[in-house]
Order: C-alpha cells, then sequence, then structure tokens
C-alpha cells in the first residue's frame, strides 16, 4: 500500500471521527435519570451526616471534659479536706501535749 | 441556580438536566465512541453533579464544572474498559474465557464496544494518546466547545490547549498509519 493511499485513509478516518453524528437523550433515558435523582434526593446528603457526626464528636468531646473537670475538682476538695483533717489532728496533738504539760 | 440547587429545589435540578443533558452525553459519547454507554455514564456525571453541589465553591463556571465531571467520568469509563480487556486476554489464554462467557450468557465484555466499526481504528488511535492529549482533541472535535472552554476544563492556558491539540493531531494520523499498515 502506497504512503499516499494511507495517508488518504487517515484523512478519511479522521474525517469519519469529527463527522460523528451527535446523539440526544431519549424520554427513556430522561425518566430513568428522573427517578435515580429522586432516590439520591431522598438519601441524607454525606455533607450533612458529616455536619451531624462532627457535631456529636464535639458533644462527647465536651461531656469527656465536663467529667474530667468535675472528677478533678472532687478530687481536690478531698485534698483539702483531708489536709484540714490532718492540721486538726496536728494541732490537737501539739494542743494537747502543751495542756498536759500545764 | 445555584442556590437553588443547594437547596435540593426539585425543580432546579429538572432544569439543569435539560440545559445540559445533551452536551454531557455528546461529550461522553465522543469519548467513549458507544451510545449506551454514553447514556449510562452521563447519569452518572449528574448524579455526581447533584451529590457533589455542596462542595463546589463557584471557583468556575457551573458548566465548566459539569463539563469537568463528565470527561474524568468518561476517561474513568475507558480505563475500566481497558482493565476489562486485559482480564479477557488473560482469560483467553487461559482459556477461561469459554467459561466466563458461559456465565455472562453469552456476551463477550467488549462486544458492545464495537459499534462504530469506520471509527474502530481512531479509537485504537486515541487510546495510544497521553490523557491531556486524547481530551484537548476530543473536546476540539465537539460542537460547541472553543479552545477557551476547553483551557477552562482542562485547568489550563489557552496556548497549552492549542499545543496539546496539534501534538494529539500528529499523534493520532502517526498512529493511525501504523494501525493501517499493520491491518493490510
Amino acid at each position: 500500500m502506497k504512503n499516499s493511499e494511507i495517508n488518504t485513509e487517515v484523512m478519511s478516518k479522521l474525517s469519519d471521527f469529527e463527522g460523528l453524528e451527535s446523539i440526544s437523550p431519549s424520554e427513556e433515558w430522561k425518566q430513568s435519570m428522573s427517578i435515580r435523582l429522586h432516590a439520591i434526593k431522598s438519601i441524607p446528603n454525606s455533607g450533612l451526616i458529616s455536619t451531624k457526626y462532627k457535631v456529636l464528636v464535639l458533644i462527647a468531646i465536651l461531656i469527656n471534659a465536663g467529667i474530667l473537670w468535675s472528677s478533678i475538682a472532687i478530687e481536690s476538695r478531698a485534698e483539702i479536706s483531708k489536709k484540714t483533717e490532718y492540721q486538726i489532728v496536728l494541732n490537737e496533738l501539739l494542743v494537747n501535749p502543751v495542756s498536759i504539760n500545764n | 441556580m445555584l442556590l437553588q440547587l443547594r437547596a435540593g429545589n426539585q425543580a432546579a435540578y429538572n432544569e439543569l438536566v435539560l440545559l445540559y443533558s445533551n452536551k454531557v452525553m455528546n461529550t461522553c459519547y465522543r469519548f467513549l465512541l458507544n451510545k449506551v454507554d454514553a447514556e449510562d455514564v452521563s447519569q452518572e456525571v449528574f448524579i455526581e453533579v447533584f451529590q457533589s453541589i455542596q462542595s463546589f465553591r463557584g471557583d468556575s463556571k457551573l458548566s465548566t464544572w459539569i463539563y469537568q465531571i463528565a470527561v474524568s467520568k468518561s476517561l474513568d469509563e475507558i480505563k475500566k474498559r481497558k482493565r476489562k480487556k486485559r482480564i479477557a486476554a488473560i482469560e483467553h489464554i487461559l482459556h477461561l474465557d469459554e467459561v466466563s462467557n458461559w456465565l455472562s450468557g453469552g456476551i463477550m465484555p467488549d462486544q458492545s464496544i464495537q459499534e462504530n466499526e469506520k471509527i474502530n481504528e481512531v479509537m485504537q488511535a486515541l487510546d495510544r494518546l497521553p490523557d491531556n492529549q486524547r481530551v484537548a482533541f476530543t473536546l476540539s472535535k465537539i460542537e460547541g466547545y472553543n479552545n477557551v472552554e476547553i483551557a477552562e476544563i482542562m485547568n489550563t492556558t489557552l496556548m497549552a490547549v492549542e499545543s496539546l491539540i496539534s501534538r494529539a493531531k500528529r499523534k493520532v494520523c502517526t498512529e493511525l498509519e501504523i494501525i493501517l499498515k499493520n491491518r493490510k
């Protein structure tokens, strides 16, 4: 096959591709598209789902932080009360020997 | 329209499909060269549009964004076909094709692809192009796309698009010559 023949065929193939007729959506396609879109619309949006999850995680973090803070506060209060008790005992111990001596 | 779409307005959805379905379908068709596949992929395009409309930031035109999705979905479909072809070739070597043919009820995986015999060789030549050249060349052959719009879709400059198209043309011609010589 000569080069010129090949070139002609190449050009012909390219023009076949360029001249490809356009297609348009059929009624069937439009109907099935509408059904699929309707089905998608009834499913909650993924963006909204992630926002909901973010809010839930935030609430969980806040609850945990609250529990942690309150437990620390109770512990520190208990420590203070223990300290005061010790102080009282110590005072008693200190006072008592003096009073005994007197 | 964008606000209405984001709000989930059904009428806006229908209008969007009405406005863009023709061009989206023809874009997919030029890439896939098969009507049934083009119809399936264009539905996937609109579903993707509706699912991701909340994340569309409006940096580009809505139409450009939709055509970008159409191009990317079409390229994905082409990749899927190539994978299927490779699997079919392996099955043929291992004589598993008879089993899969029996399982699929007699339909071979790439049977639907061979729709237009006249442009079969062009399709083979296009398969040998890099993705960016293929996109630029194919879009330039679709009525309604100018080089400026192609540049927007490809997120590149006008000069780059012109260069891609001319390189693609040369490569397609060379590849077609090789294919036709081997066929004879």
